[in-house]
């Protein structure tokens, strides 16, 4: 049941596909120090009808061993292998959210060969753009593989990718799109699912994307403003600080400020915010919330 | 080496040379490692920057493709087709001008090969928003020949070829390892 007595839409789990074990902390906090342990994570949501993923992860064949190599990303398992942890199959899933055009995340759109694809046209736009810049400018175009924007067009022309512009409520049932511009990326979308199904909803989730990568961005340490905490923006943007800031507030605002209800899929301790099981490689499942009916996959 | 980029220099890690023995002197087996190494880094510099407008020229015109249906319109699209064709134009002519050591013949063979490749799905591109009844063939050709340009540049990249396809750096996680080895570079 809800908070508010309804039964849930929709479950969602986070499965870890990857790691890397030493990263800078000044890249997940911005101004931290040290370093720290990240998962790459799939963000599954199933209800409704409905198999859905936020955002594909890389693709291992072109880049698995540039990146275990150049950036120490670990322990590559394949959707088919992650996805079977929570009783799916990569064809089972029908949406893909886009959050950014990231390698990292749109890389492995052919791993799911049925999905309808909803991605920022202003993403594209502005990945255009930065292609287009010379050599001297190539910070802006970085992280973008032209060949995901193929995978894009082939997409498109099956008739199975969707450019919107902006916010979509309710692009399935009780699942909202929304965009912050100009953050970690152009166009950095994240999403919302009202599991109660009301548009004022009382047992809302936020899917951050890369908008907020650990815990640690929205509970950053707060002594420099007088309070306990405050919010600590990611270290890695394309836009600016103060927008990941703002677009902070906004999908703290849609959870009703209860922090552990924005899920960041790179948090390393995600498993104690939520029911979670740890695989025999290490890598970790974590159930967010179940829909009504749906078995945990963590017990 | 007819059209080495003035403007990039070779540069070894940490100043460490690996191929140098206990007392300072090289084998003759690690003499010619180190020719070859220099040969490879001295045609890297040549072929970097055509690299990378040919790199970009092929998310440039997918984007097009892409975006057709959206808020920019052929004209804002004929304007980047303008742009990508010069690019290509001049990729291809220092590709030309350059004579590759043998051990990275291949490699430069495919890249000339992208940038023919690039160059005709730009005039297919053009042709196609120029006149919309050429339109369904148009696009299906252009998008099967930038796969193969960049088959062609993503083979002349990582390992082998040695020419950096993709940054990773603003991604999620770049390891403490990896930025200490940028230092080093």
């Amino acid at each position: 049941m809800t908070k508010n007595g309804s039964t849930p839409l929709y479950s969602i789990w986070v499965v870890e596909y990857a790691y890397a074990p030493d990263v800078p902390a000044h890249r997940v906090i911005y101004g931290a120090n040290g370093a720290v342990r990240i998962p790459y994570a799939y963000a599954v949501i199933k209800g409704n009808g409905h198999v859905i993923m936020v955002d594909v992860g890389y693709n291992h064949r072109d880049y698995g061993k540039a990146l275990a190599d150049q950036n120490g990303v670990l322990g590559w398992h394949s959707p088919t292998e992650a996805l079977a942890e929570v009783g799916l199959t990569p064809e089972d899933v029908d949406t893909v959210f886009i959050t950014h055009a990231h390698f990292d995340h749109i890389g492995n759109l052919e791993a799911f060969p049925n999905a309808r694809v909803f991605l920022q046209e202003r993403e594209v736009a502005r990945s255009l753009w930065a292609l287009s810049q010379p050599p001297r400018m190539a910070f802006v175009a970085t992280a973008i593989d032209p060949g995901d924007i193929l995978k894009c067009v082939e997409r498109a022309r099956a008739g199975k990718l969707v450019l919107i512009d902006g916010e979509f409520s309710n692009v399935l049932p009780g699942i909202d799109l929304r965009v912050a511009y100009d953050t970690h990326t152009p166009a950095s979308m994240w999403v919302v699912v009202r599991n109660d199904g009301k548009e004022s909803s009382d047992d809302a989730w936020v899917l951050a994307g890369d908008l907020v990568y650990v815990y640690g961005n929205i509970e950053g340490e707060g002594t420099a403003a007088g309070r306990q905490t405050m919010y600590r923006p990611v270290g890695v943007a394309m836009g600016s600080q103060t927008n990941l800031v703002l677009a902070t507030e906004e999908m703290m605002k849609a959870v009703a400020y209860e922090t552990r209800r924005v899920v960041p899929v790179h948090e390393d301790h995600l498993i104690k915010a939520f029911p979670s099981r740890t695989k025999r490689d290490g890598l970790r499942v974590s159930e967010v919330c179940l829909a009504y009916g749906e078995k945990s996959w963590v017990a | 080496m007819k059209d080495a980029n003035p403007n990039t220099t070779m540069r070894t890690r940490c100043g460490r040379d690996s191929h140098v023995g206990f007392l300072g002197e090289r084998s003759a087996q690690q003499e010619r490692h180190l020719a070859r190494n220099s040969e490879a880094a001295a045609y890297h510099a040549a072929v970097a920057l055509p690299f990378d407008a040919l790199k970009r020229a092929v998310g440039q015109l997918g984007a097009v493709l892409l975006l057709e249906n959206g808020k920019g319109g052929p004209d804002q699209a004929l304007v980047v087709l303008a742009g990508v064709a010069l690019e290509t134009s001049e990729a291809l002519g220092r590709l030309r001008a350059v004579t590759p050591p043998r051990v990275q013949e291949g490699v430069h063979r495919r890249l000339v090969r992208a940038a023919e490749l690039i160059h005709d799905c730009n005039k297919s591109l053009r042709k196609r928003l120029m006149n919309p009844v050429w339109k369904t063939e148009g696009a299906e050709g252009a998008l099967a020949g930038l796969w193969k340009a960049r088959h062609a540049l993503l083979t002349a990249s990582g390992e082998r070829g040695g020419l950096p396809f993709l940054a990773f750096d603003q991604a999620c996680g770049c390891s403490r390892r990896a930025e200490r080895r940028k230092a080093y570079d």
